[in-house]
């Protein structure tokens, strides 16, 4: 690629046509986006990507892994034009790992299984392949969940790894190390949580259903503790669903975005110095539910997965305005269920 | 009447209704495999299985699928031309509980998948998720799938209202491989598409009472042919006796 770009990478559901996990190039100057390349994968449910490299993880959100009733977690490596080479997988002890994230040292990755409630830990190797996990953690047995299930796993800083807890109906917090617990925040009236973001000195956790967003103080190095300092909501009005799926925060920390299917919109939040979220905005998006969205790692734009209209869209970030503006650019791919994004290459 | 011969009587009497009792269930579970061969899938959930909305159904490692409607979603699926799968079981293992209201049983099953592809009047289109499952083709290259399969039925049976029906299946696939191939070469190729398939097995065009017709649970136990894979016993030998 001769001209000034970025890659959008967006994971599909097996389904309508898929073919996996689409390259997108978007453009630096207009933001226009045009598919580049697309790899075989089964069920990208998230997508993880680093700074340091041109790596990128996939979390294998299915029922099976090498033959095995399992998750798993796929790396890969992205060439200057956007095509993917697999660097390995793992399996992930439990199925549909549904949320992936790799560690800011690009020294691990983490994955969180859906069915079973367990979260993984893989080393990764010198070319970034994922090693076998070397740690499993298993959720305590909990005789009333209705599900034994995570939906997000998120370090927190080098120390702790945050999971959104279906099976608890918490956030729990375990030390990255070893896995052992150091605490959970129960989230009251028995919401349904669903995702976890870390920004400064707080931690965010997102409600699917009803579209709250609770914000901590992290003490953990302090006492071992997360505090409340806030709840609010990522619509204006209160809805029957909100479907609530995705929260992000702008790499200069000073936007988060939710995005919430029921509603098909990106809520835009400021966020002020003490970490408390402040609602700005809520855009309508140009087509239906917005399952996640990927923010360019210099800020200047989002591109939202728009799994039932079959596409991506494209939006500028204003970080003055707490603003989003369409670029009117969308792209055609069948049941986009994730988004990474680099920078500007 | 003699105390030794009724107590022979009542104990005859026992074995004739043991015996009734599992020949009504290898019946029922023959009738399940001929609708299912027949094309008569929408009859399986309201005549054969349980009306308790707890039922349920896996299917290799689909996970469970843990409601009665989710179970429908099985059996009702796209009747496009060319597409027609067959069960054939065999080896019953059965057992009966003390007091004739629940039953367990293990069938080994044959079975055969088709889908005529290319081949039919209403081919795939080029680029349908379907194709991936299309496992032979022609030397001409058009694509088809005709695959023989091993599995083990292993199922949980009540008694409603005097009848025998269905309450849980758990299918375990062995293996499955193209006609004219064989299990061993295809282990591996099978894994590539595997989780398609099984999503694949639940698609149905009913109306949902869903927006997604996902497994209620993780699955229970799972276990297919690899080239590296031992064989498992699963099935609790206690109960079934």
């Amino acid at each position: 690629m001769n001209t000034a770009h970025y890659f959008a990478f967006i994971g599909t559901n097996s389904v309508r046509g898929s073919k996996g996990i689409y390259s997108v190039s978007i453009d630096a100057e207009t933001l226009r986006p045009t598919l580049v390349s697309t790899h075989q994968a089964y069920n990208t449910g998230a997508l993880s990507i680093g700074r340091a490299h041109n790596w990128l993880y996939a979390a294998n959100e299915g029922m099976t892994f090498q033959g095995l009733a399992d998750g798993g977690v796929t790396g890969y490596a992205y060439d200057g034009d956007g095509v993917l080479t697999k660097l390995g997988g793992a399996r992930s002890h439990g199925q549909r790992t549904c949320a992936v994230a790799l560690d800011e040292g690009a020294r691990c990755v983490y994955g969180a299984n859906f069915y079973e409630g367990t979260w993984a830990k893989w080393p990764l190797d010198e070319t970034g392949a994922p090693q076998p996990a070397s740690l499993v953690v298993a959720p305590p047995e909990v005789p009333d969940a209705f599900l034994k299930a995570l939906h997000c796993i998120l370090p927190i800083g080098e120390k702790y790894v945050g999971v959104i807890s279906l099976t608890e109906c918490a956030l729990v917090v375990y030390r990255a190390e070893d896995g052992s617990r150091v605490t959970r925040y129960v989230f009251p009236n028995r919401p349904f949580p669903r995702y976890l973001e870390v920004c400064g000195s707080c931690i965010y956790a997102m409600m699917q259903d009803p579209g709250d967003i609770y914000v901590f103080k992290n003490r953990l190095d302090e006492n071992g503790t997360i505090d409340l300092i806030q709840t609010i909501s990522v619509q204006r009005g209160k809805m029957a669903h909100y479907g609530t799926t995705t929260i992000r925060v702008t790499p200069d920390h000073r936007l988060m975005l939710a995005a919430t299917r029921e509603a098909n919109s990106l809520s835009v939040f400021r966020i002020l110095p003490d970490g408390w979220l402040e609602l700005a905005d809520v855009v309508t998006l140009p087509g239906e539910t917005p399952r996640d969205f990927g923010i360019s790692q210099d800020g200047r734009f989002t591109v939202t997965c728009l799994q039932r209209s079959n596409e991506i869209c494209i939006h500028r970030i204003d970080p003055e305005k707490a603003a989003l503006t369409d670029t009117g650019y969308k792209l055609s791919i069948p049941s986009p269920a994730a988004a990474a994004v680099t920078g500007r290459l | 009447m003699d105390e030794k011969l009724a107590q022979r009587l009542e104990a005859l009497e026992q074995r004739v209704s043991l015996l009734e009792d599992k020949a009504a269930i290898e019946n029922l579970m023959a009738k399940h495999n001929y609708y299912f061969s027949a094309g008569q899938g929408r009859r399986i959930v309201p005549e054969l299985w349980t009306k308790d909305e707890k039922a349920s159904l896996e299917y290799g490692a689909s996970g469970v699928y843990g409601a009665l409607w989710k179970v429908l979603t099985f059996y009702v699926n796209d009747e496009a031309p060319g597409r027609f799968a067959t069960f054939t079981a065999a080896n019953r293992w059965l057992s009966v509980a003390g007091d004739g209201r629940t039953a367990r049983g293990v069938w080994m099953v044959v079975g055969t998948e088709t889908d005529a592809g290319d081949l039919s009047g209403r081919p795939p289109a080029q680029d349908d998720q379907r194709r991936v499952l299309l496992s032979s083709r022609t030397p001409s290259g058009e694509r088809y799938r005709a695959e023989v399969l091993l599995q083990k039925h292993e199922a949980r049976f009540v008694k409603e209202d005097g009848c025998w029906k269905i309450h849980d299946l758990h299918i375990g696939e062995y293996f499955r491989c193209p006609a004219g191939s064989d299990w061993v070469a295809c282990a591996k190729t099978r894994q590539v598409t595997d989780g398609m398939w099984l999503e694949y097995l639940f698609e149905t065009p009913d109306p949902l009472p869903a927006r997604e017709n996902l497994p209620s649970g993780a699955t229970t136990w799972h276990w297919q042919y690899d080239v590296d894979a031992l064989p498992e016993l699963q099935v609790n030998l206690d109960e079934l006796g």
